[in-house]
């Protein structure tokens, strides 16, 4: 890598790391304006309950959404379910609601909550961010392994457990870390099923009126994730280099369910029934009952939602945009890592750019706040769209970069050498074999970062420009007020909004 | 693939067309809007704790009477006195719409808010409003035991919330103890009851099986799906649901004129210290306290009117609005929130 690149991608690199940790930086800031009042929440003995119920939320729901989505990805990508791949984009749409809906509707119609609750509907809500990259993954193993274990006598379990396994647990790690992120961090959810976990104490501290209470039990939260961060940086320096050797011919054996076929398609329907039917069914019925006792007609609630329909799919792709690029420089950096020494240390330092992701998105908010008020004199930004999607960039870099660096890694630098020896720059290298590698993971990436745009509250309420009210908006606004039958086009619009987009990920993951 | 990237690139490139040349005009409006206001005053912009969908068409009456541009800004109540608290000085904001006096009183505390016109003040008996004058009560809401029609007998219903921890109600009542309702409600029975006997109270009812909620909305919504029978909520979230499912909704609302859990709590109105447009700010709150609106309020959100001219809503079985007198509770002296709420966690009611 030419000498200009390496330190244009470093500066690149830091910047964005810069603004991804500032929300630590705010935290900080909150804490030593009142060390008091944060240490006097901080040093109460049920923040240990809080952070242990936390933690073993967040422990749960990673594994059972993993557990899901490898047996969901498994059944579409290597045998014969009925169905077969035309089951991903109806399973991939729970990402497409909001979790307090979807908590609603479990409660409502379901009667869970609590603790069981929460776990059930975070798993339904993120078991999507690791099924669609282990389609991927599993159709791109490495057979050879898997048929020398059935030669060896092993049954399809233990063949599967010492074969495939590995082969995914890359894929399994990053989106775990992804979706144990977002179980520490979310407040929507946990706040409809009464989960006494630090989003909600953080909250109740706000309700309070106490933000270096509240801060300091978010520093609790942030350690907790950079734990997490570090953990999986370990886990990855100790194991060595990945699976670079990529499947280039398409999986050929499909396992025969024969009896299995049935309960296989129920797992599959019955999944798609309660995790999207489930809460856009409570929505639809809001708008029927709701038309059934009114004057209103479909097309007179309907005609509110289109122009925050706009607006959200503006925020969302901008933002989508914004965070593939902020993700490229890093992707990058951690890709030259894999072949160099000191590659773990880089890995570690990609990790960080994750943080976004597991701080509650009040937490960013308000760090944006204080932020643009300080710099209001120099850049004027304050409740401008800028600041706005700058705060989604940091919550969605995240999300885009999994993906990238997992396409990334499949890009062995022998390729790119190989362009190189023939006499190609080192730019039209990158452009002709580098990019068309690792693009399908950046787009992949981008659209993770759309639909979780589509859905954000917190931030949007926190720091949009005034009147930029958005669908997520909108529908918070219309709930409060007991307002379901202009609220369920809002929801409808989201799942609209957001399918086009769940198509373009199916397509980039199926790559 | 290709063409799936190839397609959103092109709808990426027409939604980012538009919003980036509003994002440029949103700037240089704001500047404008900046140089505008120092000059001539700009827009009188609102911070709103109540919804939009229940105050937005009081915004636009208010323009079209006035004349006065106005800016409003839509968050819960919480949020917005917590993002005032953090701009301090330099928020843009003129007026601080309220849903509950707590989030006034915060933000009052810390010295944001100016005294009011004393003769906007004088409208309102004075223990709806607070003691320094620095926000004021714009309408009513009153405490009530929702309860299913069903499951409930209307003859049988307690009269006041300390009977809620008997028996016979086990595992049958649902409250919001994170929500400012309650909590002022809290405070106010720690004045009236003292703290001993509220947290007594506070301690019967976690062990008599009280189940939580986020807020008023799913109290209601989980009596009416039978999972409980009884809510401690605020009197107005019924009509939403009758309006949309019908008058023979499975709930009722319950009043308790002479407990402390039936008290009257307010929407309430505050101007910033640092408006530029105190005159327009005035204007706002004037019209906020005049007939009509007290009227408005009445017809609809099926508030109470708090200004001593105007009727009560149809159809309510109202408290009056001198109840709070009766229990000697003054909403601007329940500013006590801390310690309702150190009282909440040690009785592990809150985390």
């Amino acid at each position: 890598m030419p000498r200009s690149w390496r330190v244009g991608l470093a500066i690149a690199s830091v910047i964005v790391l810069a603004l991804v940790v500032s929300p630590l930086a705010y935290i900080g800031f909150a804490i030593f304006r009142d060390p008091g009042a944060a240490w006097s929440a901080a040093a109460r003995a049920d923040v240990w309950m809080l952070t242990a119920r936390s933690i073993t939320l967040a422990a749960c729901v990673t594994v059972s959404a993993l557990a899901l989505a490898t047996l969901l990805a498994w059944l579409i990508a290597r045998t014969d379910t009925p169905g077969g791949r035309h089951w991903l984009i109806p399973l991939a749409l729970p990402l497409a609601a909001p979790s307090f809906l979807v908590a609603e509707a479990y409660r409502g119609a379901l009667g869970v909550d609590g603790f069981l609750g929460a776990w059930l509907a975070m798993t339904l809500i993120t078991y999507p961010y690791a099924l669609l990259p282990l389609v991927a993954a599993l159709r791109r193993i490495n057979q050879d392994l898997e048929l020398a274990a059935r030669s060896l006598g092993l049954g399809p379990w233990r063949g599967f457990w010492s074969a495939t396994l590995p082969q995914i647990l890359p894929t399994l790690e990053w989106t775990g870390l992804l979706i144990g992120l977002y179980a520490l961090s979310d407040y929507g959810c946990v706040a409809i099923l009464e989960v006494k976990v630090l989003t909600f104490a953080i909250e109740s501290r706000r309700a309070a009126f106490d933000p270096a209470g509240a801060a300091a039990l978010s520093g609790v939260l942030s350690l907790l994730a950079l734990l997490c961060l570090l953990g999986i940086g370990r886990l990855r320096g100790s194991r060595g280099a990945g699976t670079a050797d990529a499947q280039t011919e398409p999986i050929s054996i499909r396992i025969p369910l024969r009896v299995w076929k049935l309960p296989a398609s129920l797992l599959c329907a019955g999944t798609v029934a309660i995790a999207v039917g489930l809460p856009f069914a409570m929505a639809l019925s809001w708008w029927t009952t709701g038309l059934e006792h009114s004057s209103e007609t479909i097309r007179s609630t309907i005609l509110p939602a289109l122009t925050p329909a706009a607006r959200t799919l503006q925020v969302s792709l901008i933002t989508a945009v914004i965070a593939a690029i902020a993700a490229l420089p890093i992707t990058l950096i951690i890709h030259r890592g894999e072949y160099v020494r000191g590659r773990s240390w880089m890995e570690r330092f990609g990790a960080l750019a994750l943080i976004g992701y597991g701080l509650p998105g009040v937490v960013i908010g308000f760090a944006l706040v204080r932020i643009g008020l300080e710099t209001q004199g120099l850049f004027g930004l304050y409740q401008t769209l800028p600041l706005l999607l700058a705060a989604y960039a940091i919550k969605c870099v995240a999300e885009a970069l999994g993906p990238a660096t997992a396409a990334a890694r499949r890009l062995h630098t022998d390729r790119l050498d190989a362009a190189i020896g023939l006499g190609a720059s080192f730019t039209r290298t990158w452009v002709r074999v580098g990019w068309p590698a690792i693009a399908p993971g950046v787009a992949a990436g981008a659209a993770l970062a759309f639909l979780t745009v589509v859905k954000e509250l917190p931030i949007t309420l926190i720091l949009r420009p005034t009147g930029f009210d958005t669908l997520a908006f909108e529908l918070f606004d219309l709930l409060n007020e007991a307002r379901h039958m202009a609220a369920a086009p809002m929801a409808l619009m989201m799942l609209i909004v957001s399918s086009a987009v769940v198509w373009v990920l199916v397509g980039a993951f199926k790559e | 693939m290709l063409f799936r990237i190839i397609a959103l690139a092109i709808i990426a490139a027409c939604a980012a067309v538009p919003a980036l040349l509003s994002t440029s005009a949103t700037g240089a409006d704001q500047a404008g809007k900046t140089a505008e206001r120092d000059e001539k005053g700009g827009p009188l912009v609102i911070y709103s704790g109540r919804s939009k969908s229940l105050v937005g068409p009081l915004m636009d009456r208010f323009t079209s009477e006035t004349g006065i541009q106005i800016e409003v800004r839509y968050a819960g109540s919480t949020d917005m006195a917590n993002l005032l608290i953090e701009e301090g000085r330099r928020t843009p904001a003129d007026v601080f719409l309220s849903q509950d006096p707590g989030a006034l009183g915060a933000v009052g505390d810390r010295g944001l808010l100016v005294a009011l016109d004393s003769d906007a003040l004088q409208r309102v008996p004075a223990a709806y409003r607070a003691l320094d004058g620095v926000w004021v009560g714009v309408s009513g809401r009153a405490r009530v035991l929702a309860h299913s029609t069903i499951r409930c007998d209307a003859d049988a219903l307690p009269a006041s919330v300390l009977e809620l921890t008997e028996p016979h109600w086990r595992g049958r009542v649902g409250w919001a103890p994170s929500n400012a309702s309650f909590q002022l409600f809290i405070t106010a029975m720690r004045h009236h009851h003292g703290d001993d006997a509220t947290r007594r109270w506070l301690q019967a009812m976690k062990r008599s099986g009280v189940r939580d909620y986020t807020s008023n909305r799913p109290i209601i919504q989980a009596i009416a799906d039978g999972e409980i029978d009884l809510g401690l909520t605020n009197h107005y979230y019924l009509a939403g649901f009758q309006r949309e499912r019908g008058a023979d909704f499975p709930v009722a609302n319950h009043f308790l004129p002479d407990d402390v859990g039936g008290m009257m709590s307010v929407a309430g109105v505050g101007v910033l210290t640092e408006s530029k447009r105190r005159a327009s700010a005035a204007r706002f709150v004037e019209f906020l306290l005049s007939d009509q609106t007290q009227r408005w309020f009445a017809r609809e959100t099926g508030e109470f009117p708090l200004t001593t001219e105007a009727p009560a809503p149809e159809g309510a079985a109202a408290p009056d609005i001198r109840a709070l007198e009766r229990l000697d509770i003054d909403l601007g002296s329940l500013s006590d929130l801390r310690a309702t709420l150190d009282m909440l966690r040690e009785t592990g009611v809150l985390p």
